[in-house]
């Protein structure tokens, strides 16, 4: 049987489904019969759903905004001509 | 205006940046100044530098904006700009932070000469579902991604927080497959040992 020593290695990516089925058919075993390797499994699952859960998006800043206005201003496209469009919206 | 463009993709808000959408351009700068300055600290040391090659990657992209075929996820395009600025300016600082730098393996946990835990994992005193809601955790979280080494943070943050797939940080970062596999998994590791510490039974 697969030692514990190998499941905290394997775990990442066991839990991307990068293993291959050997290791992943040797992993779910072991969990099966190891309460600390489960134990260990499910703390390393709530570790990345954590890291997940950081992701969240961050409030508006008005420096965002500031910078924002002071890029478009010198870099942006400030030349209004939509495909197409040369102002003539409506016409014909 | 501006609550209108949280619903909007990265790639609807650039066709309206192509059509000279101001508040557009701003609703992309909101959704990616942060991730960028982290991203940047990655290759840089200095905050004021960081700043800098954020800024600079801003000018990129609105000037080869129309060179944006869709091909890769937009984001992937923002990154892999911010990551060669970084890098040029970096290598001209001399204060690269080479992502191949790592600290080998962490000490961690221990296993005696057959392989079992010599000191099993204990019990957490929060439940997943509750961890995922605590404040505490949140914060026990981000400075453990602190805490990394750069190589490692700089997978953490871009796997599992801004939610890359492998490929796409392979690329950003120019790592093997292999490299960003063992960097995610070594930085992993880490931070379940610095949540292990705070919330351990």
């Amino acid at each position: 049987m697969l030692p514990c020593r190998d499941v905290p290695e394997q775990m990442s990516d066991y839990l991307d489904h990068t293993v291959g089925w050997r290791t992943r058919a040797a992993i779910r075993l072991h969990l099966l019969m190891c309460g600390f390797c489960r134990r260990y499994a499910r703390q390393m699952r709530t570790t990345v759903m954590a890291l997940r859960s950081l992701r969240r998006r961050a409030p508006t800043t008005t420096d965002d905004a500031a910078r924002a206005a002071a890029l478009w201003a010198e870099h942006g496209r400030d030349s209004p001509a939509p495909p197409g469009g040369d102002g003539t919206a409506g016409a014909a | 205006m501006q609550a209108n463009f949280t619903e909007i993709t990265d790639e609807a808000l650039v066709a309206r940046v192509l059509a000279h959408d101001a508040d557009a351009f701003t609703a992309l700068v909101n959704r990616y100044q942060s991730s960028l300055f982290r991203l940047a600290r990655h290759f840089v040391r200095e905050d004021a530098v960081a700043e800098d090659v954020v800024q600079d990657t801003w000018v990129g992209l609105l000037r080869g904006i129309e060179r944006f075929e869709g091909r890769s996820a937009f984001r992937t395009w923002l990154f892999r700009i911010l990551a060669n600025r970084a890098r040029t300016r970096a290598v001209r600082e001399a204060r690269y932070v080479p992502l191949a730098e790592d600290d080998g393996p962490e000490a961690g946990e221990a296993f005696d000469e057959t392989g079992a835990w010599r000191t099993p994992p204990r019990e957490w005193r929060i439940t997943p579902e509750r961890a995922l809601l605590s404040a505490e955790v949140r914060e026990l979280v981000t400075a453990a991604i602190a805490a990394l080494p750069a190589s490692q943070r700089a997978v953490v943050e871009l796997r599992d927080v801004q939610g890359l797939e492998a490929a796409e940080v392979c690329n950003i970062l120019g790592l093997t497959e292999t490299n960003q596999r063992v960097l995610l998994h070594r930085g992993r590791r880490r931070v379940r040992t610095a949540l292990a510490a705070r919330l351990e039974l």
